[in-house]
């Protein structure tokens, strides 16, 4: 396999797997308060809610920040 | 270019809200009133640029004209994906200046482009994964 296919290989597997961070965001932030989705456009609500679960919801923005960073690489090769 | 600016904003736009949640909801419970309104109104401001103003409108609107871009490119060498890139591209761009312009449907529909972004990164990963002697998604 040369160069080419290899970084194109890389960028299909990490283009398909962006949605697992994605999907893990989704479910920390809205387990974090307890699935109540209407809370996390409540931001009153969220800070009183939240408690002692703050790390979860950090990570479900952390986790989205890192699957939008997955895409960076596929941007990049579909510009070149 | 457009879609690096727009992740860039995006990725920044989801971590500070994260943090401003964490520095700002720790021992929320036991602070005093007054101190929880300040806290509250702090993190409502951070989520305004963060949330809504560097993912929901610039992240969301750049991708949108990014993917109008390449869709059309795409459709040189696979219609099907790069018709649908163009159409999730328009709908991005819709649903940013809808989150501009404060219409409350823009928040429901917003979590359907999500989904549909997500089943294109699929497709255009496997369509990547299936190319073999072009280095292009064909």
């Amino acid at each position: 396999m040369n160069d080419g296919a290899k970084i194109r290989n890389l960028v299909g597997w990490l283009a398909i797997l962006s949605i697992v961070p994605i999907i893990g965001a989704f479910i920390a932030a809205v387990a974090a308060l307890d699935f109540d989705f209407d809370a996390l456009q409540d931001t009153t609500y969220t800070l009183a809610t939240l408690g002692d679960r703050t790390t979860l919801f950090w990570w479900g923005w952390l986790l989205t920040a890192i699957s939008f960073s997955m895409w960076v690489p596929l941007v990049m090769y579909l510009c070149r | 270019m457009l879609g690096v600016i727009g992740i860039a904003g995006g990725v920044i736009g989801q971590i500070t809200v994260g943090a401003a949640a964490l520095s700002l909801g720790g021992g929320f419970d036991q602070a005093s009133e007054a101190v929880q309104q300040i806290r509250t109104e702090v993190y409502g401001a951070v989520f305004q640029v963060g949330d809504f103003g560097l993912t929901r409108v610039l992240y969301v609107s750049l991708i949108g004209v990014w993917q109008l871009g390449i869709g059309r490119y795409l459709r040189a060498h696979r219609p099907a994906l790069g018709t649908s890139t163009m159409a999730i591209g328009a709908v991005g761009l819709l649903i940013s200046l809808a989150e501009a312009f404060r219409l409350e449907a823009a928040d429901d529909v917003v979590f359907i482009w999500i989904i549909l972004e997500m089943l294109w990164s699929v497709w255009v990963g496997i369509a990547l994964l299936r190319s073999k002697a072009s280095t292009s998604p064909s």
